[in-house]
């Protein structure tokens, strides 16, 4: 039996700017993304994948087209609960890690708790999350004092927080040196193949995608090629 | 909507985690406050100050004098005008006075000093109703004539005359030898209603018959009786026997008044006004030129009433009256804040008396009330010409005692319980004197329903008093005002350099924003993450802004109450800062700063989170 739909995109459009400076970002863009799946979106940059991932993790609103994401029609979703998504079932990991300078380590992890109305035990589940980036004795620093690396592996351990089932990634490894992107790739993939958690990365690398499980190549705003890992020369 | 307590938590960390901020933000803040609240609590206490001199909130019905060939056709104010008066819904109390109106005068004494003072045209009486919400008068301030109509004490009232030796040396002439005698005399023992007046030699009948001969003479000749005076003129003497011919005075005896002279001439002259009471009557051109020398008289003295010589069971209270032998109240009177003022700042210092603070402790200090009684001659006068106006046989002394401090006094005299002026009136004037009140105290309900009141009056043939009353309200509210407005400004611009920093503040933390908003803020968190920073920097921009205001009206006051001349009415502080001073100001803070956040935190809420967080 198919299984529904983690995500589900249909013509999905998306435009920067006004009258004659409008420039078209997506030009209709329809896939799905199935629970577990481990998908790459590559395409140079400009390509669109980023406002769709933005789209996707509903950071930024589509022009038009159906965006439902965990069976939520975004067109039909009040704002307060695509709140609530990005604050438990949906995680983010972004290229500048995106910490708040003046939290700590555990703060930072912890700071979507903030927001939800019954959120308990949260320093022990902040610590949890640390732990498993490997960063428990880091929990006091403020993000200044941590490497590239380790601010990322924060940026990880705080989207890890609300138990995510879907994890957007954009250009994680983008400032990381290659043995730390290992590292960081490697998690990503553990998550998947053992938490089960459905991973988009956007992403230049090709040891990123060469991790994935599909491949969406992005141009113009357009798919143009989708490939399968397991069926390289089925349809996508 | 985050959980308020997280919003809270969150908002005091943002606040605390950037002082250049707040300190950017609150300086204007604090500057505007402290000025509202300096000002504003600067015009509220020198509003109480006027306020005391001049009850603001209070206007005075009067009727406009009148006349038509000569006739006095004024409109009266009696209680019909009062009822009238009182059924205007913006009236809120109406207090009719009425005023003492024929001549009377007051004698005591207050701390050893004797004192003397008038008291017709300078007292009034109002309902002891509008007393009855200040307890500690309302127990005294009674007509105790109507309480205690039956079962007084009865009474003897003590002498009332002191004599002193300090008589002057008597005429030296030829004892024995002189010639013509002025004598005065009574009518024996009965009531004294006869006069006789010797020229040359006189006799009469009774105790004492004089021949006198050079003395001045003039003796009381009953103790309990009427009082004679009689002067015999020293014939022998010649020129210098009339010099003393002044011999007693009446002062106040209620059984008979009797006034003799004696002239140069040797003729004595003398008359004797029938007394009201039983004493006898007896004169006495006394001695000769050797009693004289072998017993000085003594000149008297009308002594005010003692507390020692008071027979009533209570003498602090009570005192004897000459009239009916009773026991009888004093009359209770309350004296105005500005009496008491104006006895503090002028009377007080050039007659070496103490201050009056607190009137009760005051009172006890002196051992009660009967510290604070004096007489009231009630006919009586002490300006020279008037005394033709009540006949002296119909005049009377009642005592009063000063039951306490009231702003519902007569502002400079005594105020008295109605009936006891409206009894007096009737008695000494007449019926229409008892019913006709000399003004009527409106206190509105609403200061802004003055001019539909004051027309209301004028249509009915009355007037309201001009006071500077009124003035001064004008020019407090206009000078409030004023303070208000520039206030007001000071604020205003500080809510708008609040808005700059929140917009500039905001433009700075937009990635920030978008981290709140990736991880599940929504539009309303962040807007109320924003308004929040802006209320937390009011609530303490404003708390510092009252704090430096109390400080700075602190050193004013020192300075004022240091430096400043005494004057009537001066403050020991310029500033009242009311609740609502305090309230309002920390509420004006608050509110415009949220509203100087508002435009700021709308812009924050409206960033979508993708482009928030492309900030870099």
């Amino acid at each position: 039996m198919a299984q529904d739909p983690v995500i589900r995109l249909r013509d999905v459009t998306k435009s920067y700017g006004k009258g004659d400076a409008r420039t078209p970002v997506l030009r209709g863009v329809s896939f799905d993304v199935v629970p577990g799946e481990f998908l790459a979106l590559v395409g140079q940059s400009g390509s669109g994948k980023s406002t769709l991932l933005n789209i996707i993790g509903g950071l930024d609103l589509a022009d038009d087209g159906v965006i439902e994401v965990m069976g939520h029609d975004y067109d039909k979703t009040p704002e307060r609960e695509l709140a609530g998504l990005r604050n438990g079932p949906i995680g983010f990991v972004f290229q500048a890690f995106n910490l708040l300078d003046h939290l700590s380590c555990l703060n930072n992890v912890t700071l979507s708790s903030q927001f939800a109305k019954t959120a308990k035990s949260i320093n022990e589940r902040g610590m949890d999350a640390l732990k498993r980036v490997g960063l428990a004795d880091f929990a006091n620093r403020r993000p200044s004092e941590l490497s590239g690396g380790q601010k990322q592996r924060v940026a990880i351990a705080r989207a890890l927080f609300g138990s995510p089932r879907l994890l957007l990634c954009d250009e994680p490894t983008g400032n990381l040196d290659s043995e730390t992107g290992r590292e960081v790739i490697e998690f990503f993939q553990e998550l998947n193949t053992r938490d089960k958690v459905t991973l988009m990365i956007v992403t230049h690398e090709r040891r990123v995608s060469s991790v994935a499980k599909r491949v969406i190549a992005m141009k113009d705003g357009l798919i143009v090629e989708s490939i399968d890992a397991d069926h390289p020369g089925g349809p996508a | 909507m985050m959980p308020t307590r997280n919003l809270v938590r969150m908002v005091i960390a943002n606040t605390v985690r950037s002082p250049r901020h707040f300190v950017l933000s609150a300086f204007g803040i604090v500057i505007g406050i402290s000025a509202f609240v300096f000002l504003i609590g600067l015009a509220s206490g020198v509003s109480e100050v006027i306020g005391k001199i001049f009850p603001i909130e209070q206007v005075e019905v009067r009727a406009p004098h009148a006349s038509l060939l000569g006739k006095d056709i004024s409109k009266k104010l009696d209680d019909s005008v009062v009822k009238l008066i009182k059924q205007r819904p913006e009236v809120a109390e109406a207090l009719p006075r009425m005023n003492l109106v024929f001549p009377a005068s007051g004698y005591g004494t207050f701390e050893g000093q004797e004192l003397k003072f008038e008291v017709g045209g300078f007292a009034d009486g109002i309902d002891p109703s509008f007393l009855a919400g200040d307890p500690k008068i309302g127990k005294l301030f009674k007509d105790w004539e109507a309480v205690e109509k039956t079962g007084r004490q009865k009474c003897t009232p003590p002498s009332r005359f002191d004599y002193v030796d300090d008589v002057p040396a008597a005429p030296k002439g030829g004892a024995g030898s002189a010639a013509g005698a002025g004598s005065a005399a009574g009518s024996g023992s009965a009531a004294g209603s006869g006069s006789a007046a010797g020229a040359g030699s006189a006799a009469g009948s009774g105790s004492g018959t004089g021949t006198g001969t050079g003395s001045d003479a003039g003796t009381d000749a009953g103790s309990d009786a009427g009082t004679v005076a009689a002067a015999g003129s020293d014939a022998g003497a010649g020129s210098d026997a009339g010099a003393v011919a002044a011999a007693a005075i009446d002062a106040g005896a209620p059984d008979a008044a009797v006034v003799a002279a004696g002239s140069g001439s040797g003729a004595g002259k003398g008359s004797a006004a029938p007394g009201k009471g039983s004493g006898a009557v007896a004169a006495a051109g006394s001695g000769s030129g050797s009693a004289v020398a072998a017993a000085p008289p003594k000149r008297r003295k009308t002594k005010a009433h003692s507390l020692a010589d008071n027979p009533c069971a209570d003498p602090s209270l009570y005192y004897c009256d000459e009239g009916d032998h009773t026991c009888h109240h004093r009359v209770p009177v309350i004296l105005s804040p500005t009496m008491i003022e104006f006895y503090n700042t002028q009377f007080a210092p050039s007659h070496s008396l103490p201050q009056i603070g607190e009137l009760e402790q005051f009172v006890a200090e002196r051992g009660g009330f009967g510290q604070m009684s004096f007489e009231i001659g009630l006919g009586d006068t002490m300006v020279a010409g008037s005394n033709d106006i009540i006949d002296p046989s119909r005049r009377r002394r009642i005592q009063a005692v000063v039951a306490g401090i009231s702003p519902k006094a007569l502002p400079i005299g005594m105020t008295m319980p109605l009936e006891y002026i409206r009894t007096w009136n009737q008695e000494f004037v007449g019926d229409d004197a008892a019913k006709q009140y000399s003004k009527i105290i409106v206190t509105l309900s609403n200061k802004s329903r003055l001019t539909i009141f004051e027309q209301w009056i004028i249509d009915n043939g009355l007037r309201l008093e001009d006071s500077l009353a009124g003035s001064f309200a004008t020019a407090i509210f206009v000078i409030t005002m004023l303070f208000f407005l520039v206030s007001f400004l000071i604020v205003t611009i500080s809510a708008i350099n609040i808005a700059h920093n929140f917009f500039m503040q905001v433009s700075d933390r937009r990635r920030e924003i978008g981290v709140l908003r990736a991880v599940g803020a929504t539009r309303t968190d962040v807007r109320l993450i924003v308004l929040g920073e802006a209320a937390l920097i009011g609530i303490i921009a404003g708390a510092i802004g009252v704090a430096v205001a109390i400080g700075a009206a602190s050193g004013v006051d020192y300075l004022f109450v240091h430096y400043a001349p005494r004057f009537p009415f001066k403050p020991d502080t310029l500033f009242e800062f009311k609740w609502w001073i305090i309230t309002g100001a920390m509420a004006f803070s608050t509110t415009f700063c949220v509203l100087g956040g508002f435009l700021p935190a709308r812009k924050a809420s409206l960033l979508e989170p993708a482009q928030a967080l492309a900030a870099q």
